[in-house]
């Protein structure tokens, strides 16, 4: 059996995600939401406006501490994803080989309404090629600016790394405590996965993709 | 929950939407995080942005509501905004005392306060700028107001040490 | 992790999930019995398929059980005390013991 997105994303979709009485959505042991991709869109790129006004050079540094946000959201989010009730019964039945950890969390991202993630390429241990379709992102970046020079989905390259950081560097398939530890041992060692945006939509792309390779040696 | 309230879910593209504006899930680490860099990186300016954004966002999302399936009144705008950022798992909202020249709102269990919390522990100042500006955008919505005239604030967090969220609509 | 505890055949993990509630994890070590959803519907509104289904009792907890690979975690509501969700998670590996251990 390999990863059956189709099912996965129907799987989790049908979860429905609804709130309690204590208007909280248990899922995955997260707590979920939500969420308007309007407000995180207005946040993430008046924060980094805000920064280029600063000092055209200070753009750089928001770029990363947006993307670092996309990792830390990975480590906790995938990694809780990952590891959680709710993987053991519907992903990890189809699951043959470490690369199909990450084909399946790919396929539960797509529950998540970010936009369609596809794995367009993955070596196994060294790089992870993803493309993303309706990126929420970047269309959400054109929908208030005209366009970019630079790419600008920083939530999603820093989730790509997270992702490859958690199967290979890390293995999340040991169900590690996502302590901050182990987020510095897993995610700022000099062979850690770092991504980089090659494609985007809000550059006059016709996708978003997303590289993720491994540190230098 | 009401069915105007449900997601449209189109799944073949991985969009889900409400009013007509995109719905993405994330988890409290994201999103406690990403407010704490803003904070972190605008200082003073943040709040204002954070809430601005989340007023904004609520006008949207409202008046997309509005537009398909009409709430009826402004009550029932009201009610229909708390109702919605429940739903959307950001707290239980208390929005009684909420009418179109302001008012009152109490949140029980706000994400953004647990969700920090959970990670950081307190914190000396309120941190649910979302809701803050979301009932502000739904003030604006119910009263057919330019959004410059409705600022609202936190005034007391379950972040900061209070029992639960407190927020102060006021229109000018 | 802050607590593991045998109740007969189950293995609950409690871990720290925030200031006003911990998670329990509860496993076996084989699959949960088909019996166990028709079990826990007496508590609360169940929905899911056999593969993957969720319990939800309003003002004490949610339960997400994966009754294949064995394991369910609870996650009580913020507003119970401490005393109480550790009392309601034992309640249900009690249960769970009852119908997963071999009869005499």
């Amino acid at each position: 059996m390999s990863i059956d997105e189709r099912a996965i994303v129907e799987a989790v979709s049908g979860l429905g995600f609804a709130a309690n009485e204590e208007g909280l959505i248990p899922a995955f042991g997260l707590y979920l939401t939500r969420h308007f991709s309007d407000y995180y869109n207005r946040i993430s790129y008046a924060f980094l406006h805000d920064y280029i006004r600063q000092a055209p050079e200070l753009g750089e540094d928001a770029r990363e501490l947006l993307q670092e946000a996309g990792r830390v959201c990975a480590f906790n989010t995938f990694g809780g994803i990952m590891t959680s009730v709710e993987w053991d019964a519907v992903v990890r039945p189809m699951i043959e080989t470490r690369e199909d950890w990450v084909r399946g969390m790919v396929a539960v991202v797509n529950a998540l309404g970010w936009g369609r993630w596809s794995v367009h390429a993955l070596q196994g241990g060294e790089r992870l090629v993803v493309r993303i379709a309706d990126s929420y992102e970047a269309t959400g970046f054109l929908r208030d600016y005209p366009g970019s020079d630079e790419p600008r989905c920083f939530l999603a390259t820093g989730g790509v790394a997270g992702l490859m950081n958690l199967v290979y560097q890390g293995d999340v398939t040991a169900r590690p405590v996502f302590s901050e530890e182990y987020y510095v041992e897993v995610f700022r060692d000099a062979r850690s996965f770092r991504a980089h945006e090659t494609l985007c939509i809000a550059r006059g792309d016709a996708c978003c993709e997303i590289v993720a390779e491994r540190g230098g040696d | 929950m009401s069915t105007a309230l449900a997601l449209q879910a189109d799944l073949d593209r991985s969009i889900l939407a409400t009013g007509g504006r995109r719905v993405v899930f994330h988890c409290h680490h994201y999103n406690v995080f990403l407010q704490r860099t803003i904070e972190e990186g605008l200082k003073e300016r943040a709040p204002a942005l954070l809430t601005a954004a989340a007023m904004e966002t609520a006008r949207a999302v409202l008046n997309g509501l509005e537009a398909s399936s009409p709430a009826g009144s402004p009550a029932a705008i009201l009610a229909r905004a708390a109702e919605l950022l429940s739903a959307n798992g950001f707290g239980r909202a208390d929005a009684g005392g909420l009418g179109v020249r302001g008012g009152e709102v109490e949140i029980h269990s706000s994400h953004y306060a647990v969700g920090w919390v959970s990670k950081w522990g307190q914190r000396p100042s309120p941190c649910c700028f979302f809701a803050a500006g979301w009932f502000a955008g739904a003030v604006a919505v119910a009263g057919g107001l330019a959004p410059e005239r409705v600022d609202a604030r936190e005034t007391a967090c379950l972040a900061a040490g209070a029992d639960r969220c407190s927020f102060s609509v006021e229109v000018r | 992790m802050l607590e593991t505890v045998a109740i007969g055949a189950i293995v609950m993990t409690r871990r720290y999930g925030c200031i006003r509630r911990d998670q329990y994890e509860l496993r076996a070590a084989g699959p949960f019995p088909p019996t166990l959803r028709e079990a826990l519907a007496a508590r609360g509104a169940i929905t899911g398929g056999p593969a993957l289904y969720v319990l939800d009792v309003p003002g004490a907890y949610q339960l997400t059980v994966a009754p294949r690979a064995g394991r369910a975690l609870l996650m009580p509501r913020l507003s119970t005390e401490p005393p109480f969700q550790r009392a309601s998670a034992l309640d249900v590996a009690a249960l769970l013991d009852a119908l997963t251990s071999p009869g005499p």
